[in-house]
């Protein structure tokens, strides 16, 4: 693969919760994923593996309890790359969160002001980054709601008077309203019917194509990821486990997490038996020694509880941790 | 002397928004039949499609504004408590809303040998749970102790299940059992439906709109629209070659799990309808009209059931 303009990349990326002074949740340990200009990245995993909690820290979201270690490069029109971790509150909402990055929130139907019409959110936005007055702000998004199959009477309508699916259209639209670099989108389809999942899904891409933005799309639907991701990074238990371009890895995991995963959705036309997973994810207040996913995998052997697995690299960039790849 | 398993007459069921907003019917008119043998039958839909206050009304616990529901032949309404839920049992959607945090799980398995089985001998009762428990892959001493919190989503379904399996029922209707568990999860709850179907002989309605699972685990479907049923048929059948449109746009818009199928997959976008859903639900004909390819004038009109090949599809075009 040639190397590409990074637009972020994550170095050795750690996420904990507090929950009490003498023990946290460590919800993402020890993760690095760079991502470069006009790519798809999916991720994917359970709940509970921290993938939400990841992308939070990419976008510098960093409320309590959550806190963060390590380095989230991003580069702003060719300047040196800054951590998103060291920068300030006030200037990252001035300069970089919805221009330069926006971020799609889980339960995003959720997330508009009840107080407020929707017209005036697009206005709000408008005039704190681009400084149009009220009227221009109600043209502008007028049209563009319309390119969403949305009506533009919405604008002066109320958040509860819309419908979930339709206001998981507009945080879909705010959110891409500033054409931004790069787009972090956290289960942006989950909770809505296929027919409107489909049709957000392609809205995003197509935006994305055209911006040349980069999208990260999270989600535990491996059906999105196969139709949407360039590239899959499969995470366990706060880890990252395998990363492989989305065919390859659907055509070849090697992590056995991996493997179970793609193994056990049903698919139509697919009259095979399919088999689950035992057992559910580690506490991960106390994470186990050696590999997190030791005590359901299928082909543990001894020093999966003793050490953690070493990252092996394939040709195409596919990166697996796991003891079973090792040359002993 | 033979009647089917259950029955629904031209049931319908409409609610009203607000104290003076407009009526609309939830549930419009439907009629259904289940077999007396043991079978998987999937009502599908989108939210919206009326598919769970269905599932309420055959639990009884909405009562429909018209139309009737026998069990084996018998209005639902006339058997007493005991008898219905001996008979027909629920799984619901999110374990950890069913059951009482501050409750162990395991009283309510006893209760339901208690009450509905009508065990009374304290042994007999710990004998039977245990026999459950093991059934769905638990362990009776290592869950009497826990309450829902402890349990993670999988069990505390499996104990859902359990609870359900106490009077030996003969159908139970699972709403959305599986959506709120993860993928390695959950084919496992969705294999032990399919375990309990063939050794049990217990019959399933699952409610769901997860169209991947209902291919793998049911035997018939019936795909909801807006308060009607539009389709209905064999589940392979059904799903691998739908009749109706919306049945069609469904399938087309389902993500395919092999990135292969990625540029056959975004050929086709869907149209969005500017309706919103209680617009749809006020239509008169067929619901799915304004956002149909093939609409029709006649489409105005209430659509005809037609049975092509043993599938019964509702739509025009079929005319």
């Amino acid at each position: 693969m040639n190397e590409k303009e990074m637009v972020l990349e994550a170095q050795n990326v750690y996420g904990e919760y507090t929950i009490s002074p003498t023990n946290t949740v460590k919800a993402v340990r020890d993760v690095s994923i760079s991502i470069s200009k006009g790519e798809v990245v999916g991720i994917a995993g359970e709940s509970g593996c921290g993938k939400s909690t990841l992308v939070k820290i990419l976008y510098g979201y960093l409320e309590p309890p959550l806190t963060a270690k390590g380095n989230v490069l991003i580069r702003i029109n060719n300047t040196p790359p800054v951590n998103i971790l060291s920068l300030n509150e006030v200037y990252k909402r001035e300069k970089i969160w919805w221009r330069y990055m926006s971020y799609i929130p889980q339960n995003s139907m959720n997330v508009l002001n009840p107080f407020m019409r929707i017209g005036d959110h697009f206005a709000e936005l408008l005039k704190k980054h681009i400084g149009l007055n009220k009227e221009d702000s109600y043209r502008v998004a007028r049209e563009y709601v319309e390119s969403l199959g949305l009506r533009k009477e919405i604008l002066k309508a109320f958040p509860h008077q819309l419908s979930g699916g339709m206001r998981q259209r507009i945080v879909l639209l705010l959110a891409l309203m500033l054409k931004p670099s790069i787009i972090l989108a956290d289960e942006p389809t989950t909770a809505v019917d296929v027919v409107l999942q489909k049709a957000l899904l392609m809205f995003l891409l197509d935006k994305q194509r055209e911006y040349g933005s980069s999208l990260v799309i999270v989600t535990h639907d491996l059906g999105v990821h196969a139709m949407a991701s360039q590239r899959l990074v499969v995470m366990y238990a706060g880890k990252v486990v395998e990363e492989a371009p989305t065919e390859i890895i659907f055509e070849d995991p090697k992590h056995p997490y991996s493997m179970a995963l793609i193994e056990s959705i049903p698919r139509i036309g697919d009259e095979s038996p399919k088999k689950g997973l035992l057992g559910s994810p580690p506490d991960l207040r106390n994470p186990p020694h050696g590999c997190e996913f030791h005590d359901r995998c299928p082909f543990a052997m001894d020093i999966c509880k003793r050490e953690p697995p070493p990252k092996i690299t394939y040709e195409h960039n596919h990166v697996v941790r796991c003891w079973l790849y090792t040359k002993r | 002397m033979n009647h089917p398993l259950l029955t629904l007459n031209r049931v319908t069921k409409t609610f009203r928004y607000g104290i003076l907003g407009f009526k609309f019917k939830a549930v419009d008119n439907i009629t259904l039949t289940l077999e007396d043998k043991p079978h998987i039958f999937t009502i599908a839909g989108e939210s919206g499609s009326g598919k769970t206050t269905l599932a309420k009304m055959i639990l009884r616990l909405l009562k429909p504004d018209q139309g009737k529901i026998l069990f084996k032949g018998v209005d639902i309404y006339i058997l007493d408590n005991i008898t219905f839920n001996r008979n027909i049992q629920p799984i619901l959607q999110d374990p950890y809303a069913a059951f009482n945090p501050m409750r162990k799980v395991i009283t309510y398995l006893e209760d339901t040998a208690k009450n509905v089985l009508g065990l009374k001998d304290p042994y007999n009762i710990k004998e039977r749970i245990s026999e459950v428990l093991s059934y769905v892959g638990l362990d009776l001493s290592k869950v009497a102790q826990k309450y829902p919190h402890e349990f993670s989503g999988g069990e505390l379904q499996r104990m859902a299940i359990a609870r359900a399996l106490i009077p030996s029922p003969k159908l139970i209707v699972a709403d959305e059992p599986v959506s709120m568990l993860d993928a390695s999860l959950r084919i496992n709850i969705v294999n032990l439906m399919k375990k309990i179907k063939d050794e049990k002989g217990i019959t399933f309605i699952y409610i769901t709109h997860d169209l991947a699972t209902a291919y793998y685990l049911s035997d018939k479907i019936a795909v909801m629209f807006r308060g009607t049923i539009i389709e209905v048929g064999d589940s392979k059948k059904v799903l691998s070659k739908p009749l109706h449109p919306y049945t069609q746009i469904l399938m087309e818009s389902l993500p395919q799990v092999d990135p292969k199928r990625r540029s056959e997959w975004s050929m086709k976008r869907p149209k969005l309808g500017f309706h919103i859903e209680e617009q749809e639900f006020a239509l008169k004909g067929c619901k799915f009209m304004p956002r149909c390819p093939y609409a029709m004038s006649i489409c105005k009109n209430d659509p005809p059931e037609i049975d092509i090949g043993g599938t019964r599809v509702r739509c025009w075009l079929y005319k």
